[in-house]
């Protein structure tokens, strides 16, 4: 039988012990004495959290195909673990083999979201590695980051060793083999995060400087000596000839995404201008419909999940969408399996797929208009009007559904008063659908409209990289603006209103815009205890408030200020393929109000068509 | 058709609760593609039931579950292609068909059956004061011999003191006959008298321990009256004088029993 790392006796005392125990179905046993590399895979949030990472499960099948290497996890102890692990100083260790986190040769975190950065060093002070990469020693293992937030790593710079810009598929093997080879040949951690930095898509940051000018902005960045000045992130050309896992691993306790992932297509066509995953993916890739069909049949054979899901950004743009519901419904129908579906555009047809596999009664339906009013719509870029909001909501209304949500931003650049009430007319335009077009004999119930705003935080590879971020009080102000006119409307009584929390989002401002500077805050509200911030029964902005205050560090310079277009962002040196002339067009045609169409309507030459995949090859065939 | 499934949980898989041990097994049946009942509606769902949950941390030799099938299948076949499914830490140990209930009658549910536990209680390594194997012997008949063993039984709620004497069904030292009420050592003692079925030794799943230090405990389990095992252990560590710590023990299930008068194993 399998040693555990934790006794009994601990186990016994903590809140959900399957967290910590490993060997779920489909978890990857080796022998770990017959492998040369060992690359431990952190999600930085609790088991249930990180366990409903499909990237993950993509590089840990990917890695654990190599016989050379073995890929484990490991995910951040709940705080009652964690404050046992202190007390009795036990190093934190894989859930696989149970050993610990200091004796592999790799740590690789995914970087979801940025509130996750104090469990970063968590998950490294746990387990005994120095959390500064500068004072890591031969033999504790390399730190590299990698997920959506690497598109700007400088504020967690000094706790990483490398980055891997990109998607994961690529040069990740590159990696491991360079690694061994410099291994075997008795060269040092230096000489392999030399050698590192000359694979594209990695990035080093200890081979970089910064310097600052007088009023704190950026004068000079760039590499010390050899490494590229550019990093250049990873792409995949070809989604239906690639590593995806046919066996996920099947967690024992209920994980967020209980049922198994299928992820149709990578990137989005849309362009909406506050996103930054819509332009980090660039550009759109489908999986083709076959490689998808098969896919599902094995993952719902392999794992006994009753429920399949499906992934990608907008979703109704993957242009094989209709085939491919048709196809899962009855395969799935017929093998008892759920489907779940993704967030759909409104229409003929996802209603009559909705209807298909929801409770009509239960179920509600969905936009996300992000702006009150047409002209916030057209400088978000979000192409969707009142009319096909409206359309929509009537149509769902009359097939029996009496439930919508909204979500909408606040605080986006260039946001009036008059777009913050546009959000409550609209939501009671909505109600109003209902109660003049639906008769009262065949109503279930009342209308329930569910309205939710949260706080815009502008990230980087937006065109919004630039604009400032409204102050808390003034997000405030504006849910109250908004609050009051809901008050005033006709079905006020039909629509509920609940809003995000301001401290997370200014904070998650800083975290994503900032520079290395910004990196002792995090050290420093580590210090004063901050962990999961991103959980809201957790977070205390007390914490961070004093990190500030005892570093010195100006929050508003990197939150409420607006940049110029031709000032030096901390993630400059990253080519994430849309180019930084593309994102300022975008930027004054928000100014302007103007819309852009999507790729499949018009090229906007954003700078991702020299990967030639995707989209870009599709319209230009046409 | 229905199967009445047995099954040992043991190991790292002791720290897995009730309700995704149940959902352990949904998959498990799913992925040995078994014909078995959905319930309706839009979310179906398997016809399963189990019948007594296992406390978190304790291994058993005897877990027992019902299922529904939709076809006659032959029970060794369900065992084997659930057993390819199962994982180190879950054990599949018999698989058993149930007789059709009368037409307009309902089967009694599982769960409703269960009347009796029982338990080897270990004494594990690494904790102070593990008795001889003589002053446990000497405990047990002690405290069985007093007419009634009174604890502090907490709900959520409530503490309320109980004697839970009358729902000891017998305990015993590795070696020792059983102690039952009725034995005629115990004439005149109060307690209700159970007659076994059969002896058992459901022990292949349970941890073992250097020191050796163990003794067995049948007590009432189920809806109508339950006892957990560590109430016993709490009053025989007093009985002994030493302090109670309930990680120092490990607990494991030998056999879940129907019956009221004759205790019966499940499985039977």
């Amino acid at each position: 039988m399998r040693k555990l790392a934790l006794r009994d006796e601990i186990l016994e005392s903590i809140d959900k012990p399957a967290r910590y125990i490993g060997h779920e179905i489909n978890a990857v046993m080796k022998d770990t004495s017959k492998v040369d590399i060992r690359f431990c895979m952190c999600f930085p949030d609790v088991y249930e959290v990180g366990m409903s990472h499909l990237g993950i499960m993509i590089l840990y099948d990917m890695f654990n195909r190599r016989e050379d290497t073995y890929c484990e996890r490991v995910y951040s102890p709940w705080p009652d673990l964690d404050a046992i692990m202190r007390e009795k100083h036990i190093p934190l260790f894989a859930v696989e083999s149970q050993d610990p986190i200091k004796d592999f040769d790799f740590l690789g975190i995914t970087l979801q979201y940025e509130m996750c950065y104090t469990n970063v060093l968590q998950v490294l002070d746990l387990s005994g590695i120095h959390l500064l990469a500068s004072e890591r020693g031969e033999d504790e293992p390399i730190v590299i980051g990698g997920g959506p937030c690497v598109y700007n790593p400088e504020p967690i710079a000094d706790f990483f060793d490398i980055f891997y810009i990109g998607e994961g598929e690529t040069v990740y093997y590159r990696m491991l083999d360079t690694y061994k080879s410099i291994k075997a040949s008795g060269g040092t951690r230096q000489d392999f995060l030399r050698a590192a930095s000359h694979i594209e898509g990695l990035y080093v940051p200890s081979l970089y400087e910064v310097e600052y000018d007088e009023r704190g902005l950026i004068s000079h960045f760039g590499p010390k000596d050899d490494a590229p000045a550019v990093i250049k992130r990873q792409v995949v050309t070809d989604l239906s000839d690639t590593y995806y896992p046919k066996k996920p691993i099947v967690p024992y306790i209920k994980a967020v995404q209980d049922r198994v992932t299928l992820e149709i297509q990578r990137g989005c066509i849309r362009g909406c201008r506050f996103c930054q995953a819509g332009m980090i993916y660039r550009p759109i890739r489908e999986r083709s419909l076959e490689f998808l069909k098969q896919y599902a049949i094995d993952m719902i054979k392999s794992t006994g999940y009753e429920e399949i899901n499906l992934s990608s950004l907008s979703s109704s743009d993957y242009t094989k969408l209709k085939e491919l519901l048709e196809f899962l419904i009855t395969e799935m129908g017929n093998r008892k399996v759920n489907i779940s579906l993704p967030s759909l555009r409104i229409d003929a047809f996802a209603l009559d797929v909705m209807g298909k596999v929801q409770d009509v009664k239960k179920s509600s339906i969905t936009f996300a208009p992000e702006g009150g009013t047409q002209y916030m719509r057209d400088v978000i870029n979000k192409g969707l009007t009142e009319d096909q909001i409206l359309t929509g909501a009537l149509d769902a209304f009359k097939l029996g559904w009496n439930k919508v949500k909204l979500y909408f931003m606040l605080g986006q650049p260039f946001e009036r008063d008059e777009d913050v009430c546009g959000i409550p007319i609209l939501a009671d335009k909505i109600a109003r659908e209902y109660y003049e077009n639906i008769p009262k004999a065949t109503r279930n119930g009342k209308v329930q409209i569910t309205v939710s705003t949260s706080y815009f935080v502008p990230k980087p590879f937006t065109p919004f990289q630039w604009a400032p971020q409204i102050t808390p009080d003034e997000y405030l102000r504006r849910k109250s603006l908004l609050r009051s006119t809901l008050a005033e409307q006709l079905n006020a009584k039909s629509i509920k209103y609940n809003w995000h929390d301001s401290d997370t989002s200014i904070l998650e401002g800083l975290l994503a815009r900032g520079d290395r500077r910004v990196g002792a805050v995090i050290l420093e509200a580590y210090r004063q205890g901050a962990l999961f911030d991103a959980w809201t029964d957790h977070f205390d902005m007390q914490k961070w408030i004093r990190a500030l205050e005892k570093t010195g560090v100006d929050m508003d310079f990197y939150t409420l200020r607006e940049r110029e277009t031709d000032e030096i962002l901390p993630w400059d040196f990253i080519d994430a393929g849309v180019s930084k002339k593309f994102l300022a067009r975008e930027y004054d045609r928000a100014r302007n109000a103007v819309v852009t169409l999507n790729c499949r309507q018009r090229c906007s030459a954003c700078g991702c068509n020299e990967w030639n995949t995707g989209v870009c090859v599709e319209t230009r065939n046409r | 058709m229905t199967l009445r499934i047995r099954f040992a949980k043991y190991g790292a898989l002791r720290f897995i609760g009730h309700l995704d041990v149940m959902r352990y097994f949904q998959k498990v049946i799913r992925r040995a593609d078994l014909p078995v009942r959905y319930s309706q509606g839009f979310t179906p769902h398997q016809i399963m039931t189990f019948a007594h949950p296992l406390s978190l941390g304790v291994s058993s030799d005897a877990e027992y579950m019902e299922v529904d099938f939709t076809e006659e299948m032959d029970p060794s076949e369900v065992l084997e292609r659930m057993r390819a499914q199962t994982s180190e830490g879950f054990e599949i140990i018999s698989c058993k068909v149930l007789p059709e209930v009368p037409e307009g009658t309902r089967a009694q549910s599982l769960m409703s059956l269960v009347s009796a536990a029982e338990y080897m209680i270990s004494w594990k390594d690494g904790y102070d004061a593990v008795p001889t194997e003589e002053e446990v012997r000497d405990a047990i008949r002690r405290l069985y011999s007093r007419d009634s063993i009174v604890v502090e039984k907490s709900t959520k709620k409530t503490t309320a003191e109980t004697d839970i004497k009358p729902f000891i069904y017998r305990i015993y030292a590795p070696g020792d006959a059983f102690l039952e009420p009725a034995d005629p050592a115990f004439a005149g003692v109060p307690g209700i008298a159970r007659v076994f079925a059969e002896g058992i030794d459901n022990t292949a799943h349970a941890d073992t321990f250097e020191n050796g230090r163990k003794f067995f405990v049948c007590v009432a389990s189920g809806s109508a009256f339950n006892i957990k095992p560590g109430l016993v252990t709490e009053a025989l560590c007093e009985t002994l004088g030493t302090m109670y710590n309930k990680h120092a023990f490990a607990l494991h299930r030998m056999e879940t029993y129907k019956g009221e008068d004759r205790l019966v194993p499940l499985e039977s």
